[in-house]
């Protein structure tokens, strides 16, 4: 009861103003610890279906979107002015824009390879061509 | 109440990007939110290979589906594809629209791998029956009566096919309502002092896409809208468009960097600016905060309410002008104005208020129920009236709308010979005698027109038909025509040959592309088609998820120590083995039928069941009949049965327990669990 009342008021401020922002903290923490939990399961459908995604638009766009709601969740989220939980934040929205990029990466990858087996198939066929006309001559 | 054996009567306001719906109950007005806890539903309905969805669920995937999502449809309804605004609306649309052999604007899309072309009244209606499901799932119980809201501006036509949508979602439409008329009645309500004297309301409705400004009148008990003005492509949107531009020069000039041509990190910085929008009509400061928008580098900047207001400026006058413009069409000055009335959630910017309240020379606002519900609001009250029941709080609200605009025919060279002038309450009914001005005339063609010019060539065509008449001297056969305006503002036409009783009625439908009868009961049906094809798949995907847990709950349950132990290696494999083939069917067959996993239900049980009812029986031989030991076997049984029921094997469960009598107890504090 004696320390309670040597408390001043600006004590009780501070402790009331201790709590709440832990608090606030921890919980903004775990949204985000929620967050960088979904991101790494999408990473790992994405390493999964690797050959999926090349080859389907559909499923690029799909994941590409899973990621994109993630990330303006993820813009939505208040971080106190506390650059721990900024870091924290923009840690993991590096990630999730690097996943966009390497889906990006894959789409321009595979129309390459596209080309070139298109390429190839044309050189495969002027080659029978020169052949046949060799064989004539 | 929604007593006495009748079912309630809900409004809906079925709006341009926004519907909200709401019931009259316990004396007050609910609005209803929806599945999602939100309490207005995007106008958004999305198809794709496998299913529809409305509301929510199709905005949410706009993005991945642009083609095949469709919204706006209130732009459409009830207009021709030749339409200059339909033309203009379509370059900003990513869905097709075409026109079908009436002139009639079609959607097309692709639905279950199929091309399909759908109205914008069908569109309408797969809003208005989502918006219906909503409505029941909060009452319990099922909902005929309702009031759809249209805008002042709306035509015949555009309320015909508001009508029609209704019907087509298996709606009773009471009555097709004045958008503004429903906000005005919302607040006129909330209003304590409403007496019975004139009051010139003005209503102000700016929403996310539309502006519409309005003047009504209201009278002992009729509410007329005197003028309505407005401009469809002006809201919320706009202003967000103003601050992303703003942000984008921002970065530019601290970075370096253009950013519009990155799609993704103007949709963030978009998100952004319209949650730091909606901040601003409260605080007079925020920051818009993006990490790593583009390039790594983070986008911070903050923006003051003034800022904010600076860049709105133009949009903001240009809201203030059709105010203006109003009460010179309504021929009032502003003092006369009674109330101003705020509808639409961009009327929540403080400066749009303060720029209102200046222009009625500092008028406080009416704006104490929320603007995104006004409407709907209304709309309830005038369902709940029009439902036939009354409670003292609503008896003062009873209402009559009028006409805005002259009906009335072509006349001799061309004059409009006006049958029901405007601002007649409706409904009404009135009737004109016309003769002919040949000898021997044949047939009489009879133009229908609605608009206030002399010359109907500057009114709008409604509709024309044909009277066939028998040949007689000019002046004597006496046609009388027949006016009927219903209660929704929808008008009727009937004309007779008197003497010979020749009659004939005009339905306006043909000339504006309007549904025919058959049409619309076409659509019903296949409207029911596509609900139940909705629902197959909500089974399949259920029935799916039930396979799947039911899958996992097996393997997890022999992974259980108590029942690991039990099993044999090789009645282990066996499970195993039959839940990885299940899991592989589940993986490779997307689109089987409920039956398919029912079948594959019961072959996994056939694997996993004898070996559980097996194991448990030998426990039961185990155990010696002395009472110690019994009751120690019964405590690991008991365990055993409590796993199992924990993991909601439903079908084990019961043969277990099925062959083990005197269990039961144990049973029903298993299931107690």
């Amino acid at each position: 009861v004696g320390s309670e009342r040597t408390r001043t008021n600006s004590d009780s401020a501070t402790e009331i103003q201790r709590v709440l922002r832990g608090f606030l903290v921890r919980n903004t923490l775990r949204k985000i610890t929620a967050m960088r939990v979904e991101l790494e399961r999408i990473e790992s459908e994405i390493s999964v279906e690797v050959m999926k995604l090349k080859r389907e638009q559909r499923e690029r766009v799909r994941v590409s979107e899973t990621i994109m709601n993630l990330l303006l969740k993820l813009d939505s989220v208040r971080v106190l002015h506390y650059s721990g939980l900024r870091e924290c934040r923009k840690s993991l929205i590096n990630k999730a824009i690097a996943l966009q990029e390497m889906l990006d990466q894959m789409a321009v990858t595979h129309s390459d390879e596209m080309e070139e087996k298109e390429s190839e198939c044309v050189e495969a066929k002027n080659c029978l061509v020169e052949e046949e006309e060799e064989e004539e001559e | 109440m929604a007593t006495n054996g009748k079912t309630p009567a809900i409004g809906i306001d079925l709006g341009t990007t926004y519907s909200c719906v709401a019931v009259w109950q316990r004396d007050r007005v609910e609005i209803i939110a929806n599945d999602q806890g939100n309490r207005t539903t995007p106008s958004y309905v999305a198809f794709n290979n496998t299913q529809r969805m409305i509301g929510d669920a199709a905005k949410n995937q706009a993005a991945t589906n642009p083609t095949n999502t469709v919204f706006d449809a209130k732009r459409l309804i009830g207009r021709r594809f030749s339409d200059q605004e339909v033309q203009s609306d379509m370059e900003l649309w990513p869905f097709k629209v075409i026109a079908d052999v009436n002139g009639k604007p079609m959607i097309a899309v692709d639905y279950n791998c199929e091309k399909k072309q759908f109205s914008a009244e069908e569109i309408s209606s797969m809003v208005l029956a989502k918006m219906l499901d909503i409505a029941e799932s909060f009452l319990g119980s099922t909902v005929k009566n309702a009031v759809i809201t249209v805008p002042a501006y709306f035509n015949d036509s555009q309320r015909q096919a508001t009508k029609d949508a209704g019907k087509i979602a298996g709606l009773n439409v009471l009555r097709i309502l004045h958008e503004p008329t429903a906000a005005a009645i919302a607040y006129r309500l909330e209003m304590k002092n409403c007496n019975n004297d004139r009051r010139n309301v003005f209503v102000f409705d700016l929403g996310g896409g539309t502006l519409d400004v309005s003047l009504l009148v209201f009278e002992k008990d009729h509410i007329r809208v005197k003028a309505t003005t407005g401009d469809t492509h002006l809201g919320g949107e706009d202003f967000d468009n103003n601050m992303v531009t703003y942000c984008v020069k921002e970065f530019k000039r601290k970075n370096k960097m253009d950013i519009s041509g990155n799609k993704r990190a103007l949709r963030r910085l978009r998100t952004a600016c319209e949650k730091a929008k909606r901040i601003l009509s409260c605080s007079t400061m925020t920051t818009i905060e993006v990490d790593s928008l583009y390039d790594g580098i983070d986008f911070h900047s903050s923006i003051s309410r003034a800022k904010f207001e600076e860049l709105n400026k133009d949009y903001l006058n240009k809201c203030i002008e059709f105010v203006g413009k109003c009460l010179i069409d309504a021929k009032m000055d502003k003092s006369s104005v009674h109330d101003v009335v705020l509808a639409g959630g961009s009327t929540r910017i403080p400066k749009l208020q303060q720029l209102l309240s200046d222009f009625f020379d500092g008028k406080d606002l009416c704006k104490c129920i929320n603007a995104d519900e006004a409407v709907a609001y209304g709309a309830a009250v005038h369902a709940y009236m029009l439902n036939g029941e009354s409670s003292e709080k609503v008896q003062n609200a009873s209402l009559w709308e009028v006409t805005p605009l002259s009906l009335g025919l072509q006349e001799d060279g061309g004059i409009m010979k006006v049958i029901i002038p405007r601002n007649t309450s409706i409904p009404t009914k009135m009737e004109d005698v016309l003769t002919t001005h040949f000898d021997n005339q044949t047939n009489i063609l009879i133009h229908v027109y609605e608009g206030e010019r002399k010359r109907t060539r500057d009114n709008n065509l409604l509709g024309k038909f044909v009277l066939e008449i028998p040949p007689v001297p000019r002046g004597v056969p006496q046609i009388s025509v027949c006016f009927e305006l219903d209660y929704d503002g929808i008008l009727h036409v009937s004309a007779e040959e008197k003497s010979r009783g020749i009659s004939k009625k005009l339905a306006i439908t043909n000339d504006k592309g309007r549904l025919s009868k058959k049409e619309i009961e076409r659509m019903i049906s296949e409207a029911e088609k596509y609900k139940a094809e909705d629902e197959m798949y909500r089974n399949k995907v259920q029935s799916r998820h039930a396979l799947e847990k039911y899958a996992y709950n097996m393997r997890d349950a022999i992974n259980i120590k108590e029942i690991s132990l039990k099993l044999s290696p090789e009645d282990k494999k066996n499970i195993n083995d039959a839940i990885d083939s299940a899991l592989e069917w589940l993986e490779v067959s997307m689109d089987a039928n409920p039956n398919d996993f029912d079948n594959m239900r019961s072959t996994l049980s056939s694997v996993f069941n004898p070996v559980i009812v097996k194991m448990i029986k030998d426990e039961d031989n185990v155990a010696p009949p002395d009472t110690v030991a019994s009751s120690g076997s019964n405590s690991v049984k008991n365990g055993l049965l409590s796993i199992l029921a924990n993991f909601a094997l439903d079908a084990v469960y019961s043969a277990a327990t099925g062959d083990i009598i005197g269990f039961a107890s144990v049973i029903v504090d298993c299931l107690s669990i």
